[in-house]
Order: C-alpha cells, then structure tokens, then sequence
C-alpha cells in the first residue's frame, strides 16, 4: 500500500512540475501564447534601436577628407582623415579601388589601404594612408593638369570592409565623392 | 544505558557498508549543479550575439541586449526544481537503501540527469541541422538577390557564416562549445547510473518463500 502511494506520489511530482510551470508561465502573462513564448517588446524595442542607432540617419559627404599626398611615376601617396559615421566603435580592414580627377574626371590609378587595420572609436576621427600606382595617363594628367599635385579625387568602384562586434561587413562598388 | 563503543562502532560500519556511495554522490552534485552556470555556449562574432544554456537557465543577449522567454524561464525552473527534488531523493534513497523506499526514492532521481544530458545534445544537433540546412533558404527566401550560407559547429567547434547581399556581404564567425559544468552533469550521470546498478547488488531481492 505505501509503495503504491509513493510511486503514485512520486509520478504525480513527474507531471505536476512542468505541467505546474507550463500554466504558470501562460497564467502570468494572461494567458496570451505571444506574451508568453517570445521576448518581451521592451528587449525588442532594445534590439531595433541598438540596429538603428549604430549609423548616422544621413552619411555626410566629409567622411573622407584627402590630406597631405605625393605623386611620383611609381607611387601615389595620401593622407585620408575618415570621420566615423558609426555609432559604434569598427576597425577598418581594407579601403580600395579607382582614383579619378574628379574636375576633369579622368582616372588616376588605383588605391588601397596602406595600414592592415585601423580602429575607429564611435563617432571618432583617424587618419590613413591610401598608397598606389598612378596610370601613365593618370600621371601625365596630375602634371599638365594640376602641376605635379594630386587634385580634388573621387573613389570609384571602391571596396569597403569593416568589422564590428567581430562581425565584418565588406561593401563593393562603392562610389565616394 | 550506554551501549559498549565497540558495538557502536561494529554497527557504524555496518551501515557504511550498505550505503550506495555512488548515489550519494550523484545526490549532492545534482544539488549543486543547477546553480554552476551554463554547459554549453555560442558567440556570434565578439560580441554581436551570444547564448548560454544549460536545462536550468539560459542568457541570450544579441548587440549587449538581453532577450527573455517567460515560458522558457518558467521551463528551465521547473528541471531546477525537479533535479533538486530528484537529489535530495537520490540521497535519501542511497542512504538508506534497504528501507523500503529506498530503491524508489534512487530510481526516481537517478536516471535525470543523464536525461537532461542526452535531451540537450539532441537538442544541439537538432538545432545545428535546421540553422545549417533549413533556414539558409528561409531567409534567402525573404532577401532578393541575396544567398545567406549558414554554418553552425555541430555541438562544438568554429565556423564562418555569411550572408551576401547585392553589393556586399556580411561574415560573422561563430564559435561553440560545452563548458566544464556540462562534464560535471556527465560526471553526476554516470554515477547516477552506477547508483542504481550498484544498488540492485547492494540490496538482493528477496526470493519468494516456499
């Protein structure tokens, strides 16, 4: 007689726990099967505005601002400030593609990151290198041109890649300027 | 009257001799192992998504933001509850194990957490097969233009996934892995087992009278 009940009582804990729990957690939340099984609209809400709030609404034409620079036959040297569109902190692992006069819209040669990566603190601003190889037309143009000196550029088919939260983001065929 | 110590003592071992060590051990961890953390975790990136499980809680944050289930909250209780209750039974029982509710009170702990070990790593392979083979053409479904490639490690492991877009492409690496509390709960399994094998040895059936 008292196995019997204690296997009853023993099975009835079994099935009147999670049972217990399943009612519990839908009597909680008014019986309502959304309110119960899916994160709350106040975490929702948390998420999208952690999305939304990563990128400034509008990208301002300044985020790329030549600098300093030196042409010679063989190389094509610049300084580029980056002024951070992103409200969180990335690291910039590549930045490449085709320089063009952008007043006279003849190509100048192609382009890449110098530095492997560069960190860029939320809403920050830094400085790089972009090294290349002008085109022999592209040469001759900054000469007869713009006297030797690097004009006023435009990036064409450009290659972005930048990583945040570890998560990297490669965007191709981008056009600036 | 105080009884002669060497009777106290004869008696003492006595009853160490007939007390399933292995349940009792497998008792006091199950009472210890739903507040050790998680035995198994996943990271998306750094810090883009991260989750950690075990059957008695879960932390699921995605960009730093926590995500809840009340539903899973009040599941994962409940296995708190119960492996607690199975424990302090699976100690009582091992004991005690010639009373006669010992071999019940064993039994109905013993096997749990072995459960909750087999239930979880199905769940994971599960889990892997539908995130690596199913919902690639759900979301492609949803994405013009666009291919996803999902890889997720079966159980544990590294891998890349990536979503390619008109344009662009996102790749995040994701990493998995059980954490030492899940081999603490394979540990608490195998003497669980081990306690109720031992025990059919440490206390023979009686053979039905002639």
């Amino acid at each position: 007689m008292g196995e019997r009940a204690l296997r009853i009582g023993l099975l009835l804990l079994s099935i009147l726990i999670p049972v217990g729990a399943l009612a519990a957690a839908f009597a909680a939340n008014d019986w309502d099967l959304k309110a119960t099984v899916m994160p709350g609209q106040d975490e929702i809400d948390g998420v999208r505005d952690k999305i939304e709030n990563m990128f400034e609404e509008e990208f301002s034409e300044n985020i790329l601002n030549l600098g300093s620079s030196t042409v010679n036959p063989s190389e094509l040297r610049a300084t580029i400030s980056f002024a951070s569109p992103f409200n969180v902190d990335v690291k910039i692992t590549e930045i490449s593609g085709g320089i063009s006069c952008r007043e006279h819209n003849v190509p100048l040669g192609s382009v890449r990151m110098e530095e492997q990566e560069v960190d860029v603190p939320a809403n920050g601003t830094v400085t790089f290198t972009l090294v290349g190889i002008p085109t022999l037309g592209g040469y001759q143009h900054i000469i007869d041109a713009h006297g030797g000196d690097l004009p006023d550029v435009t990036l064409t088919e450009m290659v972005f890649e930048f990583e945040f939260y570890g998560v990297t983001v490669r965007v191709e065929n981008m056009g600036w300027g | 009257m105080e009884r002669p110590r060497k009777f106290q003592s004869s008696g003492l071992k006595a009853h160490l001799k007939v007390i399933n060590w292995f349940g009792v051990v497998a008792g006091a961890l199950m009472l210890v192992l739903p507040f050790m953390g998680a035995w198994w975790h996943a990271t998306v990136g750094t810090e883009a998504m991260e989750l950690a499980i075990s059957p008695f809680s879960y932390d699921a944050n995605l960009l730093g933001q926590s995500l809840t289930s009340p539903l899973v909250g009040y599941m994962l209780l409940a296995a708190k509850l119960m492996i607690l209750i199975g424990g302090a039974l699976l100690l009582l029982g091992s004991l005690m194990p010639t009373k006669w509710w010992g071999k019940r009170l064993m039994r109905f702990g013993a096997m749990k957490v072995l459960w909750m070990v087999i239930g979880l790593i199905v769940m994971l392979v599960l889990g892997a097969v539908f995130v690596n083979n199913f919902l690639p053409s759900m979301i492609s479904g949803s994405m013009e233009g666009g291919t996803v490639q999902l890889s997720v490690p079966y159980i544990t492991g590294t891998s890349t996934s990536t979503i390619q877009m008109e344009g662009g492409t996102i790749t995040a690496p994701i990493t998995t892995g059980l954490t030492g509390v899940f081999w603490v709960a394979v540990l608490t399994a195998a003497l669980g087992v081990a306690a109720r094998i031992y025990h059919r040895r440490l206390v023979k059936p009686e053979k039905p009278k002639k």
